[in-house]
């Protein structure tokens, strides 16, 4: 497990995440839509199950285990549904009442902005870490807040250029996301393998 | 890595457990959430008794969450609708009067 210095590999990551997507192309739109769906119309509940799920299938495909993971297998994350649920929940709560400061005027926006941006490069790696180790959700969040702590700047680098590959789908009326958001996943999912190794998983 | 796949088959009540707390928060109804909070905890049990012929844990725990969600949602709204429904005859009643006032203390000459 890493938690001191890492040599985030922007380019070499970003380019095996997009080889794992290109691959399996198909089965990544089909596993988004259902998962952005569900998680919309259950009203964000199932969005952290879904999201274990879409991190389970990444894991797999980078791991290169057999067999390939198949479209329904997006719903392998309600196997880690309580803890999945959990993260989501109480982070998003923590969320909700960091927004409160955005009533402030002129700086509470952007304070607002920044923190949330600073909390999401923290919590990264934190759905991996339930899902790849079985962890509870708050070690979990708390093992990825170590390990991005001294590398936050790199880290918050490949979080945003991650962020606006899985996201630059949302310019053809938000439809475009359920096509680009897995390759954020994939590209996520390529770094987290590198930095806490498929040793120290087993 | 610990992605270890469950061998056990998912029953299929936790699945019924799982679409049918779906569609009482997407339809908000409450016909629809009774049954899944009745699977939901069905399901639970039966993996209980037997974990080694049953999974579906996580999607049994979704679909009770999700009933038991649509429920407090659907009391929520009946409070606020009898609510409503008291409050508007008296917001309907001080509209009226304000006008009518208004006329009375402005005669026309």
């Amino acid at each position: 497990m890493t938690e001191g210095k890492v040599d985030v590999k922007f380019g070499e990551w970003i380019q095996q995440g997009w080889e794992l997507y290109k691959a399996n192309i198909g089965v990544w739109i089909v596993a988004s839509l259902l998962a952005i769906v569900i998680s919309v119309a259950t009203l964000g509940i199932l969005s952290g199950p879904m999201m274990a799920g879409l991190a389970w299938m990444a894991l797999v495909l980078v791991d290169r285990k057999e067999p390939k993971p198949q479209m329904g297998d997006v719903f392998k994350g309600f196997d880690y549904f309580l803890q999945s649920f959990l993260f989501f929940l109480v982070w998003g709560v923590i969320m909700m009442a960091i927004s409160a400061i955005s009533l402030i005027p002129c700086i509470g926006p952007l304070v607002v902005i920044v923190v949330s941006i600073a909390l999401h490069t923290a919590l990264m790696f934190g759905v991996f870490l339930i899902v790849d180790k079985k962890m509870e959700f708050w070690p979990a969040s708390m093992l990825s807040l170590n390990v991005v702590k001294p590398n936050f700047f790199p880290f918050l680098g490949l979080l945003v250029v991650a962020m606006l590959i899985g996201h630059v789908g949302a310019i053809a009326c938000g439809i475009g996301v359920i096509v680009t958001m897995p390759i954020a996943v994939c590209i996520l999912a390529v770094a987290y393998r590198n930095v806490f190794g498929v040793q120290a998983a087993a | 890595m610990n992605t270890v796949q469950d061998q056990s088959p998912v029953t299929s009540l936790a699945v019924w457990a799982l679409i049918l707390g779906i569609a009482s928060l997407v339809f908000c109804c409450l016909p629809v959430a009774i049954p899944a909070i009745i699977c939901g905890h069905l399901a639970r049990s039966r993996i209980e008794q037997t974990p080694e012929a049953a999974s579906g844990r996580g999607m049994a725990m979704a679909g009770l969450i999700m009933g038991y969600a649509s429920v407090v949602a659907f009391i929520l709204a009946c409070i606020l609708g009898i609510i409503t429904a008291l409050t508007i005859p008296a917001v309907i009643k001080l509209w009226d009067d304000v006008p009518r006032n208004e006329c009375r203390d402005n005669p026309v000459q």
